[in-house]
């Protein structure tokens, strides 16, 4: 019985350490723009299918084929941004969600018409892992979540130690008088969105290789990350990578009780519960889920 | 074949009246609306199998949508319009998972086969020319309570809240009471066009009450201009005649289902970013008295 | 009397007012002055309902307004108008006004449906207020526009002749000379004095010295989220600690 709850675990620290790569691309388009991108786990979706399409069309390893879509996930998020969002800056407050939603759509819908309806799966070797105690790890697993951890120490270092992420807090702090000292405003949210795009394809990726892909997760893929992020506190990102975990080892816990169909409503119910009772979050402050002055 | 695309019209119609109330009206960001659809839809056929009289059948499936819509509203309605939006979303998604795994109750993804024809005022309705008359009522009934709100202080209030809360707040009204009863009305509105949809197509399944759907009705009510009811009206005919147009380009169903909805949704991206309003203005008061000097 | 006692608020590490005091008439015009930053707005957002203030307390007539929300203290007869005015954009001119008074039966969903009687009356007795109103804030020629299409003057016009129709006690005004014409301040001036002579009060957050000088009775001087000065505008101007706060404030 204990076995099934380590293996639960496991699952779900690894399963959240993707969460939380998608979540914090949430969070930092948020922290600059003010805005919840829609459309963030569809071009998430879009990067896992292009993981694929470059190792078994292209023949490319792994590693290379991810980064070849995180690269093409960024190009994605700044044109997204530059066509359907930024001409909206200034417009009344629905036309930015109502623009992400439909770009939301419109990406699922090209990917049912590339890719068609079929699942797809990256068809892994199946590999030898380690048991540490009563804890059994795969190769894939463990990778999977190396990688994650690794991305976000990258993450943390570019947001602390070089001159973009100084201009990226600055922005997310206060844009008006990030603009007024000379920070390029456009360029900061380009990066950001190219940043989060670029994370997200990965996190889907690392999601994909024990999953099955689709084109209809990108929608359920963000539905958790934003789970992940108002149960942090939106605009924080610790508070992104806490509540990915939170959000993935609660969601793994949660199938010893409840039947696996259920699995996917855990995250909306943490979500509808946060909501409820705290907006914002565990490391948000109180104004930032409510109209603001 | 007529009949039939007429009879959806105006079901689509008093769908995209309803969310019109909801967002175009009061402005708020309700991504779950669907789920009042399927609701309706659902209790009405399950009503409708236990013998229940139509008429009652049609009453629950107004009813049981908006209470539900009061239930997601308390928690919700104060929040931000982007966490509105993911909150319902995800009372969306949870409503979905319900009507697919409570497979006791819905059947799952086998549906609800065999819904019983309505009978009102002792007529059975099972002819296509008795099912557009129907609908049509519906939608005169949908139509009817939208300009009756739009256009008395309620509607005036709604669209204040819609243009900016907090000014809202501080003449003295509290937003939340009005934006509930938005919400409920729009829910009912969705729930009658759900029990007409039922018991028109006889089958009930999970598949329509979905995300995209909500987003073709967003389309529907941008295009026609958000808080203009006659414009979701005139928008649901269009696009669903638009629709049928391309059903006979010969395309296999795998192509042409996520082909419209590619095309929709690359429509609404430029329509909202070119006419952010939707096309149509909204109607508005005109002063009685024209005393022209100021 | 609007009373403000030792108000604290603070975000983050910031303490935007720090234990605030002051006094403003029902029946005056109060002017607040203080460099940027010394916590006015904060101030107003705090009395209003906007912001919950971390300690302190505030009070109107004795009643207090601590903990209410923002209708709630509009209720009780203070109502405010907004730096950057916040009229509602796609409604005309009239129906901004129409939608101020609270109480009006036609808000509710029954009425509404049903339209008995009493809502045709109350909606015709509003729209005479209305168009009196709009004719005192020389916008009677724009009822039937969109107040988005009004230059920026006119929807300060029109914000405050919308905060009128809710019959306030007393008026906030968040720098109701910013930004408009030196005409059309004279008018807004002359009706905030004949605004004042029917018995309104007035608590006017200000920049605009001269205006200050010349339209208010009694002026309270911020800095640094505390009251520094009070008094009538010459005793102000001349206070060595006001003037250190604007000269000298780094």
């Amino acid at each position: 019985m204990f076995e099934l709850f380590a293996q639960l675990l496991v699952t779900g620290i690894v399963v959240g350490g993707s969460y939380a790569l998608l979540a914090v691309g949430y969070t930092l388009v948020y922290g600059v723009l003010g805005f919840i991108n829609f459309a963030h786990g569809d071009v998430a979706m879009i990067g896992a299918y292009a993981t694929l399409l470059l190792t078994t069309g292209a023949g490319l390893p792994l590693p290379a084929a991810t980064l070849g879509a995180m690269a093409a996930a960024a190009v994605l998020g700044v044109g997204i941004e530059r066509v359907a969002y930024r001409p909206l800056r200034r417009a009344h407050r629905l036309a930015p969600l109502i623009s992400a939603i439909a770009v939301s759509l419109a990406l699922e819908s090209a990917a049912l018409l590339l890719w068609g309806a079929d699942i797809r799966t990256f068809r892994l070797p199946v590999t030898a892992g380690w048991q540490l105690g009563p804890f059994f790890v795969t190769r894939v697993q463990l990778v999977v979540l190396a990688t994650a951890l690794a991305a976000m120490v990258g993450l943390q270092l570019l947001l602390t130690r070089t001159a973009l992420g100084k201009a990226i807090r600055a922005t997310a702090d206060n844009l008006p008088v990030a603009a007024v000292v000379g920070v390029d405003v456009n360029r900061v949210i380009a990066a950001v969105f190219a940043l989060g795009s670029a994370l997200a394809a990965l996190a889907a990726t690392l999601l994909a290789l024990e999953a099955n892909l689709h084109p209809t997760v990108g929608i359920l893929m963000g539905l958790k990350a934003f789970a992940a992020v108002v149960l942090g506190g939106i605009g924080s990102v610790p508070g992104a990578l806490v509540g990915g975990f939170a959000i993935g080892i609660a969601e793994n816990l949660g199938v010893w009780y409840l039947p696996t169909v259920w699995k996917d409503a855990i995250a909306y119910a943490i979500l509808v519960v946060v909501l409820l009772f705290r907006p914002h979050g565990l490391f948000g402050t109180r104004e930032a889920a409510e109209p603001k002055l | 074949m007529i009949p039939h695309l007429l009879t959806v019209m105006a079901i689509y119609a008093i769908l995209a009246v309803s969310l019109n109330l909801v967002v175009g009206l009061t402005g708020l960001f309700n991504l779950g609306h669907a789920a009042f659809f399927g609701i309706g839809a659902y209790t009405s056929a399950l009503l409708a199998f236990a013998g229940v009289p139509y008429p009652l059948c049609l009453l629950a499936a107004v009813l049981l949508p908006a209470l539900a819509g009061i239930l997601v509203g308390l928690p919700t309605l104060r929040l931000r319009g982007d966490y509105l939006a993911m909150a319902t979303l995800g009372f969306g998604e949870i409503t979905r998972a319900v009507f697919r795994n409570w497979v006791g109750l819905t059947r799952g993804p086998m549906g609800l086969p065999g819904v019983p024809h309505p009978a009102l005022l002792g007529l059975t309705i099972d002819t296509p020319g008795e099912w557009v008359a129907t609908a049509f009522a519906g939608l005169a009934l949908a139509w009817l309570v939208a300009e009756l709100v739009g256009r008395a202080p309620l509607g005036r209030v709604l669209r204040a809240i819609r243009e900016d809360e907090l000014a809202v707040q501080a003449l003295g009204k509290n937003p939340e009471p009005y934006k509930l009863r938005a919400l409920a009305l729009g829910a009912g509105l969705a729930g009658l066009g759900g029990s007409l949809y039922a018991h028109y197509v006889a089958f009930v399944d999970p598949t329509p009450f979905t995300l995209p759907t909500t987003i073709f009705l967003f389309l529907l009510i941008v295009l026609g201009g958000l808080g203009n009811h006659a414009g979701s009206v005139a928008a649901a005919f269009v696009l669903l005649a638009a629709r049928e147009s391309l059903r006979f380009a010969g395309l296999p169903p795998s192509i042409s289902a996520p082909l419209q909805q590619l095309v929709f949704s690359l429509l609404l991206v430029v329509l909202v970013i070119y006419r952010p309003w939707g096309l149509l203005p909204e109607p508005h008061l005109r002063s009685g008295s024209r005393r022209a000097a100021g | 009397m609007l009373r403000v006692e030792g108000l604290v608020k603070t975000f983050g590490g910031l303490r935007a007012l720090d234990g605030c005091s002051f006094e403003a008439a029902a029946d005056g015009i109060t002017g607040l002055i203080g460099p940027n930053g010394s916590g006015k707005s904060t101030l107003f957002n705090c009395v209003t309902g906007f912001y919950a203030h971390d300690a302190g307390r505030v009070s109107f007539g004795g009643a207090p307004l601590t903990g209410l929300p923002p209708w709630e203290v509009a209720r009780r007869g203070i109502v405010r108008t907004f730096q950057q005015t916040r009229i509602f954009p796609r409604l005309t001119c009239l129906e901004n006004l129409l939608v101020a008074p609270a109480g009006q039966p036609g808000e509710g969903l029954l009425p509404a449906l049903v339209r008995p009687p009493r809502v045709r009356r109350s909606e015709a007795a509003l729209r005479v207020r209305a168009e009196a109103l709009l004719a005192r804030v020389e916008l009677a020629t724009h009822a039937d526009a969109l107040a988005g299409s009004l230059s920026y003057g006119q929807q300060k016009l029109l914000e405050l002749g919308r905060a009128l129709m809710t019959e306030p006690r007393l008026l906030l005004l968040d720098e109701p000379a910013a930004g408009i014409n030196p005409a059309l301040l004279e008018r807004l001036v002359e009706l905030i004095r004949a605004l004042h002579a029917e018995g309104k009060g007035f608590l006017v957050v200000e920049h605009d010295m001269r205006l200050v000088m010349t339209l208010c009775q009694r002026v309270v001087v911020l800095d640094y989220g505390q009251t520094i000065a009070a008094g009538t505008p010459e005793e102000v101007a001349h206070d060595p600690r006001v003037l250190d706060a604007y000269l000298g404030s780094a």
